[in-house]
Protein backbone atom coordinates (compact mmCIF):
# COMPACT_ATOMS: atom_id res chain seq x y z
CA UNK A 1 0.00 0.00 0.00
CA UNK A 2 1.04 3.47 -0.76
CA UNK A 3 1.29 6.46 0.86
CA UNK A 4 -0.52 8.28 -1.59
CA UNK A 5 -3.50 5.43 -0.52
CA UNK A 6 -3.12 5.78 2.99
CA UNK A 7 -3.56 9.30 3.05
CA UNK A 8 -6.72 8.62 0.76
CA UNK A 9 -8.38 6.64 3.46
CA UNK A 10 -7.15 8.76 5.75
CA UNK A 11 -9.01 11.87 3.93
CA UNK A 12 -12.06 9.75 3.46
CA UNK A 13 -12.10 8.36 6.97
CA UNK A 14 -11.65 11.90 8.34
CA UNK A 15 -14.52 13.59 6.23
CA UNK A 16 -17.18 10.84 7.14
CA UNK A 17 -16.91 11.59 10.70
CA UNK A 18 -19.27 14.15 10.98
CA UNK A 19 -22.35 11.81 9.36
CA UNK A 20 -20.34 9.11 11.68
CA UNK A 21 -20.96 11.18 15.32
CA UNK A 22 -24.33 11.75 14.28
CA UNK A 23 -24.95 8.30 13.59
CA UNK A 24 -23.31 7.81 17.25
CA UNK A 25 -25.61 10.93 19.05
CA UNK A 26 -28.84 9.28 17.67
CA UNK A 27 -27.85 5.80 18.92
CA UNK A 28 -26.99 7.85 22.45
CA UNK A 29 -30.70 9.12 22.02
CA UNK A 30 -31.84 5.80 22.02
CA UNK A 31 -30.09 4.64 24.97
CA UNK A 32 -32.82 3.83 28.10
CA UNK A 33 -31.43 6.28 30.77
CA UNK A 34 -33.68 6.90 33.87
CA UNK A 35 -35.05 10.21 34.47
CA UNK A 36 -35.32 11.72 37.62
CA UNK A 37 -38.29 13.46 36.35
CA UNK A 38 -41.95 11.63 35.37
CA UNK A 39 -41.39 12.75 31.74
CA UNK A 40 -38.59 10.71 29.51
CA UNK A 41 -37.04 13.32 27.45
CA UNK A 42 -34.89 12.97 24.50
CA UNK A 43 -33.20 15.88 23.52
CA UNK A 44 -32.89 16.28 19.53
CA UNK A 45 -28.68 15.58 19.25
CA UNK A 46 -29.26 14.87 15.40
CA UNK A 47 -30.95 18.27 14.74
CA UNK A 48 -27.76 19.90 16.62
CA UNK A 49 -25.66 17.95 14.24
CA UNK A 50 -27.46 18.69 11.24
CA UNK A 51 -27.19 22.37 11.93
CA UNK A 52 -23.92 22.57 12.87
CA UNK A 53 -22.65 20.89 10.41
CA UNK A 54 -24.59 22.67 7.26
CA UNK A 55 -23.66 26.22 8.80
CA UNK A 56 -19.81 25.24 9.21
CA UNK A 57 -18.97 22.58 7.07
CA UNK A 58 -22.34 21.68 4.63
CA UNK A 59 -19.10 19.96 2.00
CA UNK A 60 -19.62 16.96 4.96
CA UNK A 61 -23.43 16.94 5.32
CA UNK A 62 -25.07 16.88 1.97
CA UNK A 63 -28.46 16.44 1.44
CA UNK A 64 -28.08 12.57 1.17
CA UNK A 65 -26.72 11.94 4.73
CA UNK A 66 -29.35 14.26 5.99
CA UNK A 67 -32.23 11.93 4.59
CA UNK A 68 -30.54 9.02 5.52
CA UNK A 69 -29.81 9.94 8.98
CA UNK A 70 -33.65 11.29 9.68
CA UNK A 71 -34.84 7.80 7.94
CA UNK A 72 -32.48 6.00 10.61
CA UNK A 73 -33.61 8.47 13.53
CA UNK A 74 -37.63 7.04 12.74
CA UNK A 75 -36.30 3.53 12.00
CA UNK A 76 -35.30 3.51 15.51
CA UNK A 77 -37.61 6.00 17.18
CA UNK A 78 -40.91 4.18 15.93
CA UNK A 79 -41.99 7.49 14.48
CA UNK A 80 -43.91 7.55 11.21
CA UNK A 81 -40.88 7.04 8.49
CA UNK A 82 -39.95 9.91 6.87
CA UNK A 83 -41.51 12.83 8.92
CA UNK A 84 -38.00 13.44 10.70
CA UNK A 85 -36.20 13.44 7.09
CA UNK A 86 -38.66 16.02 6.25
CA UNK A 87 -37.93 18.19 9.18
CA UNK A 88 -34.14 17.91 9.42
CA UNK A 89 -34.18 18.39 5.56
CA UNK A 90 -36.66 21.60 5.62
CA UNK A 91 -33.95 22.37 8.44
CA UNK A 92 -30.83 22.02 6.33
CA UNK A 93 -32.37 23.69 3.25
CA UNK A 94 -33.25 27.09 5.61
CA UNK A 95 -29.60 26.86 7.39
CA UNK A 96 -27.97 26.35 4.11
CA UNK A 97 -29.08 29.10 3.24
CA UNK A 98 -28.78 31.71 5.80
CA UNK A 99 -25.78 30.48 6.97
CA UNK A 100 -23.59 33.35 6.06
CA UNK A 101 -25.21 34.96 9.07
CA UNK A 102 -23.58 33.28 11.34
CA UNK A 103 -20.39 32.40 9.94
CA UNK A 104 -17.42 34.56 11.86
CA UNK A 105 -20.36 35.81 14.42
CA UNK A 106 -19.78 35.16 18.05
CA UNK A 107 -21.11 32.04 19.59
CA UNK A 108 -24.21 33.22 21.34
CA UNK A 109 -25.85 34.28 17.92
CA UNK A 110 -25.71 30.72 16.61
CA UNK A 111 -26.94 29.74 19.72
CA UNK A 112 -30.11 32.38 19.02
CA UNK A 113 -30.26 31.14 15.76
CA UNK A 114 -30.30 27.38 16.69
CA UNK A 115 -32.71 27.88 19.29
CA UNK A 116 -35.16 29.77 16.14
CA UNK A 117 -34.44 26.88 14.53
CA UNK A 118 -35.33 24.34 17.15
CA UNK A 119 -38.77 25.78 17.67
CA UNK A 120 -39.25 26.14 14.12
CA UNK A 121 -38.69 22.36 13.70
CA UNK A 122 -40.71 21.41 16.92
CA UNK A 123 -43.64 23.26 15.47
CA UNK A 124 -43.30 21.59 12.10
CA UNK A 125 -43.38 18.28 14.31
CA UNK A 126 -45.98 19.14 16.28
CA UNK A 127 -48.09 20.37 12.97
CA UNK A 128 -47.33 17.05 10.76
CA UNK A 129 -48.26 14.70 13.88
CA UNK A 130 -51.56 15.98 14.93
CA UNK A 131 -52.19 16.69 11.08
CA UNK A 132 -51.53 12.93 10.63
CA UNK A 133 -53.73 12.12 14.23
CA UNK A 134 -56.41 13.97 13.33
CA UNK A 135 -56.49 15.95 16.68
CA UNK A 136 -54.22 18.36 18.00
CA UNK A 137 -51.62 16.66 20.06
CA UNK A 138 -50.21 17.10 23.95
CA UNK A 139 -47.24 19.18 23.47
CA UNK A 140 -45.95 18.99 26.92
CA UNK A 141 -42.98 16.67 26.46
CA UNK A 142 -42.20 18.47 22.98
CA UNK A 143 -41.49 21.72 25.19
CA UNK A 144 -39.44 20.14 27.57
CA UNK A 145 -37.55 18.63 24.74
CA UNK A 146 -37.44 21.61 23.21
CA UNK A 147 -35.80 23.65 26.49
CA UNK A 148 -33.61 20.71 26.57
CA UNK A 149 -32.33 20.46 23.45
CA UNK A 150 -31.51 24.45 23.14
CA UNK A 151 -30.28 24.09 26.80
CA UNK A 152 -27.69 21.48 25.83
CA UNK A 153 -26.74 22.90 22.04
CA UNK A 154 -23.24 24.74 23.80
CA UNK A 155 -22.40 21.15 25.03
CA UNK A 156 -22.82 19.36 21.39
CA UNK A 157 -20.91 22.54 19.77
CA UNK A 158 -18.35 21.95 22.22
CA UNK A 159 -17.65 18.39 20.97
CA UNK A 160 -18.34 19.43 17.13
CA UNK A 161 -15.44 22.25 17.45
CA UNK A 162 -13.06 19.81 19.00
CA UNK A 163 -13.88 17.45 16.05
CA UNK A 164 -13.87 20.09 13.61
CA UNK A 165 -10.62 21.31 14.52
CA UNK A 166 -8.71 18.05 15.22
CA UNK A 167 -10.36 15.89 12.82
CA UNK A 168 -11.58 16.82 9.69
CA UNK A 169 -9.87 17.79 6.65
CA UNK A 170 -8.98 21.51 5.30
CA UNK A 171 -11.08 23.00 2.88
CA UNK A 172 -9.23 22.80 0.29
CA UNK B 1 -3.53 24.69 -15.25
CA UNK B 2 -4.35 26.59 -12.75
CA UNK B 3 -6.52 29.19 -15.06
CA UNK B 4 -7.98 26.33 -16.86
CA UNK B 5 -9.33 24.92 -13.59
CA UNK B 6 -11.00 28.21 -12.87
CA UNK B 7 -12.39 28.61 -15.97
CA UNK B 8 -14.36 24.80 -15.72
CA UNK B 9 -15.14 25.77 -12.29
CA UNK B 10 -16.72 29.27 -13.56
CA UNK B 11 -18.86 26.91 -16.39
CA UNK B 12 -19.89 23.77 -14.13
CA UNK B 13 -20.21 26.13 -10.91
CA UNK B 14 -24.55 27.45 -11.43
CA UNK B 15 -24.73 23.47 -13.30
CA UNK B 16 -23.54 21.92 -9.83
CA UNK B 17 -26.05 24.35 -7.90
CA UNK B 18 -28.67 23.15 -10.08
CA UNK B 19 -28.16 19.49 -9.60
CA UNK B 20 -28.00 19.94 -5.86
CA UNK B 21 -31.26 21.67 -6.03
CA UNK B 22 -32.95 19.07 -8.03
CA UNK B 23 -31.52 16.28 -5.74
CA UNK B 24 -32.84 18.29 -3.03
CA UNK B 25 -36.04 18.60 -3.65
CA UNK B 26 -36.18 14.70 -4.88
CA UNK B 27 -35.00 13.82 -1.32
CA UNK B 28 -37.60 16.28 0.06
CA UNK B 29 -40.36 14.93 -2.10
CA UNK B 30 -39.09 11.45 -1.43
CA UNK B 31 -39.31 11.30 2.58
CA UNK B 32 -42.50 13.23 2.55
CA UNK B 33 -44.17 10.25 0.34
CA UNK B 34 -42.44 8.33 2.39
CA UNK B 35 -44.35 9.43 5.35
CA UNK B 36 -47.28 9.11 3.99
CA UNK B 37 -47.00 6.03 2.87
CA UNK B 38 -45.89 4.78 6.35
CA UNK B 39 -49.29 6.44 7.43
CA UNK B 40 -51.02 4.11 5.04
CA UNK B 41 -49.50 1.27 6.95
CA UNK B 42 -47.81 -0.44 4.31
CA UNK B 43 -46.08 -3.50 4.50
CA UNK B 44 -43.02 -2.53 3.44
CA UNK B 45 -42.65 -0.09 5.80
CA UNK B 46 -42.98 -2.36 8.58
CA UNK B 47 -40.52 -4.33 7.45
CA UNK B 48 -37.94 -2.14 7.12
CA UNK B 49 -38.42 -1.36 10.55
CA UNK B 50 -38.17 -4.82 11.53
CA UNK B 51 -34.92 -5.06 9.77
CA UNK B 52 -33.25 -1.80 11.21
CA UNK B 53 -34.54 -2.73 14.71
CA UNK B 54 -32.78 -6.44 13.97
CA UNK B 55 -30.01 -4.96 12.94
CA UNK B 56 -29.56 -2.63 15.59
CA UNK B 57 -30.15 -4.96 18.31
CA UNK B 58 -26.23 -5.95 19.00
CA UNK B 59 -25.33 -2.53 19.10
CA UNK B 60 -28.01 -1.24 21.29
CA UNK B 61 -27.51 -4.40 23.68
CA UNK B 62 -23.69 -3.02 24.26
CA UNK B 63 -24.38 0.09 24.48
CA UNK B 64 -26.91 -0.11 26.97
CA UNK B 65 -24.71 -2.13 29.72
CA UNK B 66 -22.70 0.84 30.50
CA UNK B 67 -26.87 3.07 30.75
CA UNK B 68 -27.91 0.16 33.09
CA UNK B 69 -24.59 0.20 35.20
CA UNK B 70 -24.99 4.08 35.55
CA UNK B 71 -28.82 3.54 36.63
CA UNK B 72 -27.91 1.18 38.86
CA UNK B 73 -24.88 3.29 40.46
CA UNK B 74 -27.61 6.26 40.96
CA UNK B 75 -29.48 4.02 42.25
CA UNK B 76 -26.81 2.07 44.64
CA UNK B 77 -26.46 6.55 46.03
CA UNK B 78 -30.14 6.67 46.52
CA UNK B 79 -30.54 3.59 48.82
CA UNK B 80 -27.78 4.61 50.81
CA UNK B 81 -28.63 7.60 51.24
CA UNK B 82 -32.27 6.51 52.13
CA UNK B 83 -31.52 3.44 54.24
CA UNK B 84 -32.88 3.90 57.38
CA UNK B 85 -36.51 5.28 55.93
CA UNK B 86 -36.55 2.76 53.66
CA UNK B 87 -36.37 0.12 56.23
CA UNK B 88 -38.73 1.64 58.25
CA UNK B 89 -41.19 1.44 55.38
CA UNK B 90 -40.58 -2.02 54.35
CA UNK B 91 -41.26 -3.22 57.72
CA UNK B 92 -44.70 -1.79 57.57
CA UNK B 93 -45.34 -3.01 54.26
CA UNK B 94 -44.31 -6.58 55.06
CA UNK B 95 -46.65 -6.30 58.28
CA UNK B 96 -49.52 -5.00 55.86
CA UNK B 97 -48.70 -7.62 52.91
CA UNK B 98 -48.67 -10.67 55.65
CA UNK B 99 -52.67 -10.09 56.17
CA UNK B 100 -53.17 -9.63 52.75
CA UNK B 101 -51.07 -12.76 52.42
CA UNK B 102 -53.34 -15.05 54.56
CA UNK B 103 -56.41 -13.29 53.12
CA UNK B 104 -55.55 -14.12 49.74
CA UNK B 105 -54.74 -18.20 50.70
CA UNK B 106 -58.41 -18.50 52.13
CA UNK B 107 -59.75 -16.79 48.71
CA UNK B 108 -57.78 -18.93 46.53
CA UNK B 109 -58.92 -22.03 48.57
CA UNK B 110 -62.16 -20.82 48.07
CA UNK B 111 -61.95 -19.70 44.82
CA UNK B 112 -60.71 -23.32 43.71
CA UNK B 113 -63.89 -25.00 45.68
CA UNK B 114 -66.36 -22.92 44.21
CA UNK B 115 -64.55 -23.31 40.88
CA UNK B 116 -64.63 -27.24 41.37
CA UNK B 117 -68.25 -26.73 42.46
CA UNK B 118 -69.55 -24.97 39.21
CA UNK B 119 -66.98 -27.00 36.98
CA UNK B 120 -65.66 -23.88 35.72
CA UNK B 121 -63.57 -23.96 32.33
CA UNK B 122 -60.40 -23.89 32.82
CA UNK B 123 -58.11 -20.39 32.18
CA UNK B 124 -56.44 -20.64 28.91
CA UNK B 125 -52.56 -20.84 29.45
CA UNK B 126 -50.05 -18.11 29.35
CA UNK B 127 -46.95 -18.17 28.19
CA UNK B 128 -44.17 -15.92 29.84
CA UNK B 129 -40.61 -14.23 28.96
CA UNK B 130 -38.24 -12.09 30.70
CA UNK B 131 -36.36 -9.96 28.47
CA UNK B 132 -34.19 -7.04 28.95
CA UNK B 133 -35.58 -3.60 28.01
CA UNK B 134 -32.16 -2.56 25.66
CA UNK B 135 -33.67 1.44 24.03
CA UNK B 136 -35.94 3.26 24.50
CA UNK B 137 -37.26 4.67 21.72
CA UNK B 138 -39.59 7.41 20.97
CA UNK B 139 -40.03 10.80 20.80
CA UNK B 140 -42.27 13.79 21.45
CA UNK B 141 -45.43 12.00 19.96
CA UNK B 142 -44.36 8.39 20.17
CA UNK B 143 -43.66 6.23 23.32
CA UNK B 144 -42.18 2.89 22.86
CA UNK B 145 -39.82 0.43 23.73
CA UNK B 146 -37.18 -1.92 22.11
CA UNK B 147 -37.19 -5.71 24.46
CA UNK B 148 -34.29 -7.97 23.41
CA UNK B 149 -36.39 -11.10 22.54
CA UNK B 150 -38.20 -11.80 19.14
CA UNK B 151 -39.44 -14.76 17.08
CA UNK B 152 -35.98 -16.65 18.31
CA UNK B 153 -37.18 -16.51 21.57
CA UNK B 154 -41.09 -17.23 21.36
CA UNK B 155 -42.50 -13.84 21.20
CA UNK B 156 -45.21 -12.81 19.07
CA UNK B 157 -47.43 -9.67 17.95
CA UNK B 158 -49.41 -8.33 20.76
CA UNK B 159 -48.10 -10.09 23.55
CA UNK B 160 -48.73 -7.83 26.21
CA UNK B 161 -45.54 -6.10 28.52
CA UNK B 162 -45.53 -6.18 31.86
CA UNK B 163 -43.91 -4.82 34.46
CA UNK B 164 -43.38 -5.96 38.18
CA UNK B 165 -45.60 -3.27 38.93
CA UNK B 166 -48.36 -3.36 35.92
CA UNK B 167 -49.26 -3.79 32.56
CA UNK B 168 -46.47 -1.05 30.13
CA UNK B 169 -47.70 -1.74 26.62
CA UNK B 170 -47.99 -4.26 23.84
CA UNK B 171 -45.47 -6.45 20.98
CA UNK B 172 -46.30 -4.16 17.86
CA UNK B 173 -43.19 -5.38 16.30
CA UNK B 174 -41.56 -8.61 16.43
CA UNK B 175 -37.87 -9.23 14.45
CA UNK B 176 -35.73 -11.96 15.08
CA UNK B 177 -34.08 -11.20 17.98
CA UNK B 178 -35.81 -7.80 19.30
CA UNK B 179 -39.33 -6.83 19.51
CA UNK B 180 -41.06 -2.97 19.99
CA UNK B 181 -43.20 -2.43 22.87
CA UNK B 182 -45.64 -0.12 21.94
CA UNK B 183 -46.40 1.91 25.49
CA UNK B 184 -49.89 2.57 27.49
CA UNK B 185 -49.02 6.26 26.69
CA UNK B 186 -48.45 6.21 23.63
CA UNK B 187 -51.61 7.93 21.09
CA UNK B 188 -51.88 4.88 18.87
CA UNK B 189 -52.49 2.67 22.38
CA UNK B 190 -55.99 1.08 22.82
CA UNK B 191 -56.13 -1.32 25.95
CA UNK B 192 -59.24 -3.03 26.53
CA UNK B 193 -59.91 -2.34 30.49
CA UNK B 194 -62.34 -2.88 33.47
CA UNK B 195 -62.60 -1.09 36.80
CA UNK B 196 -61.85 -3.76 39.04
CA UNK B 197 -64.86 -2.96 41.91
CA UNK B 198 -67.52 -2.40 39.26
CA UNK B 199 -66.12 -4.90 36.63
CA UNK B 200 -67.07 -2.08 34.26
CA UNK B 201 -65.77 -2.02 30.95
CA UNK B 202 -63.82 0.66 28.96
CA UNK B 203 -60.71 1.50 26.90
CA UNK B 204 -57.65 2.92 27.77
CA UNK B 205 -56.37 5.30 25.34
CA UNK B 206 -52.74 6.51 25.47
CA UNK B 207 -52.59 10.37 24.94
CA UNK B 208 -49.11 11.38 24.91
CA UNK B 209 -49.29 12.34 28.60
CA UNK B 210 -48.01 10.43 31.43
CA UNK B 211 -51.88 9.79 32.26
CA UNK B 212 -53.66 7.97 29.70
CA UNK B 213 -57.45 7.99 29.18
CA UNK B 214 -60.48 5.98 29.57
CA UNK B 215 -63.23 6.16 27.08
CA UNK B 216 -66.36 4.56 25.64
CA UNK B 217 -67.12 4.15 29.19
CA UNK B 218 -70.58 3.52 30.18
CA UNK B 219 -72.78 6.34 31.04
CA UNK B 220 -74.54 4.60 34.11
CA UNK B 221 -71.04 3.06 35.97
CA UNK B 222 -69.68 5.37 38.43
CA UNK B 223 -66.26 5.60 38.81
CA UNK B 224 -64.25 7.08 41.89
CA UNK B 225 -60.92 8.34 42.07
CA UNK B 226 -58.52 5.73 43.33
CA UNK B 227 -60.59 2.48 41.76
CA UNK B 228 -58.41 0.08 40.49
CA UNK B 229 -58.31 -0.36 36.71
CA UNK B 230 -57.07 -3.73 35.27
CA UNK B 231 -56.88 -5.66 32.03
CA UNK B 232 -60.05 -6.90 30.60
CA UNK B 233 -59.97 -10.41 28.40
CA UNK B 234 -62.65 -8.44 25.81
CA UNK B 235 -61.47 -9.43 22.20
CA UNK B 236 -59.29 -12.09 23.68
CA UNK B 237 -56.38 -10.50 23.10
CA UNK B 238 -54.82 -9.43 26.44
CA UNK B 239 -55.07 -11.97 29.84
CA UNK B 240 -57.42 -10.12 32.50
CA UNK B 241 -56.95 -8.67 35.78
CA UNK B 242 -53.18 -7.49 35.08
CA UNK B 243 -53.07 -4.28 36.92
CA UNK B 244 -53.17 -1.17 34.81
CA UNK B 245 -53.30 1.55 36.98
CA UNK B 246 -55.58 3.58 39.27
CA UNK B 247 -58.21 6.54 38.73
CA UNK B 248 -56.57 9.96 38.93
CA UNK B 249 -59.14 12.30 38.25
CA UNK B 250 -62.80 12.29 36.65
CA UNK B 251 -63.68 15.59 35.49
CA UNK B 252 -64.18 17.63 32.38
CA UNK B 253 -60.94 16.69 30.33
CA UNK B 254 -62.02 12.83 30.59
CA UNK B 255 -61.23 9.99 33.61
CA UNK B 256 -56.98 10.14 33.67
CA UNK B 257 -55.64 6.68 34.73
CA UNK B 258 -52.30 7.08 36.67
CA UNK B 259 -50.25 3.79 35.71
CA UNK B 260 -48.89 1.45 38.30
CA UNK B 261 -45.75 0.98 35.82
CA UNK B 262 -43.16 3.30 37.02
CA UNK B 263 -41.61 4.99 33.43
CA UNK B 264 -38.34 6.31 34.98
CA UNK B 265 -36.73 2.98 35.57
CA UNK B 266 -37.96 -0.08 33.50
CA UNK B 267 -35.27 -2.59 33.41
CA UNK B 268 -36.61 -5.89 32.64
CA UNK B 269 -39.85 -6.59 30.80
CA UNK B 270 -42.11 -9.83 31.33
CA UNK B 271 -43.75 -10.77 28.05
CA UNK B 272 -47.11 -12.34 28.29
CA UNK B 273 -48.86 -14.61 25.25
CA UNK B 274 -52.28 -15.09 26.20
CA UNK B 275 -53.89 -18.06 24.14
CA UNK B 276 -57.63 -18.55 24.14
CA UNK B 277 -58.57 -22.56 23.85
CA UNK B 278 -60.47 -22.51 20.51
CA UNK B 279 -58.08 -20.26 18.69
CA UNK B 280 -55.07 -22.18 17.31
CA UNK B 281 -51.54 -21.00 18.78
CA UNK B 282 -48.49 -22.49 19.36
CA UNK B 283 -47.43 -24.24 22.26
CA UNK B 284 -48.29 -24.58 25.26
CA UNK B 285 -45.57 -25.42 27.08
CA UNK B 286 -44.00 -22.30 29.84
CA UNK B 287 -40.83 -20.96 27.91
CA UNK B 288 -38.14 -22.55 29.46
CA UNK B 289 -35.74 -20.44 27.84
CA UNK B 290 -33.69 -18.38 30.52
CA UNK B 291 -33.67 -14.77 29.17
CA UNK B 292 -29.93 -13.27 28.47
CA UNK B 293 -30.08 -10.60 31.06
CA UNK B 294 -30.75 -13.49 33.85
CA UNK B 295 -28.64 -15.72 33.10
Amino acid sequence: MTAGTLSRIDLALRSVTPFLMTVALILLGAMPLSMPIDLPITPAFGLMAVFYWSVYRPDLMPAVAVFALGLMQDLISGALLGITAVIWLGTFGIVLNQRKIFLGKPFAMSWWGFSMVAVAAGAARWLISSALAGHLLDAHRMTAELTATVLLFPLAVALFVATHRRILPKIA
Amino acid sequence: MKARTEAVFRFAAPVRVAAYRVAFFALFTAAFSLMLLSKAEVLIVERARTFAMDLLTPVFSAVSEPARMINSGTAEVHNLLYLHQENVRMREEIARLQQWQSVARRLDDENQGLRALLNYAPEPSWRSITTRAIADAGGAFVRNMLVEAGTEQGVSKGAAAVTGEGLIGRVVEVGARASRVLLITDLNSRIPVMIESSRDRAVLAGDNTVMPKLLYLSQDSHVNVGDRVVTSAQGGALPPGLPVGIIASVGERGIQVQTFADWTRIEFVRLIDYHLPSLPGPATAVSDRVPRGLR
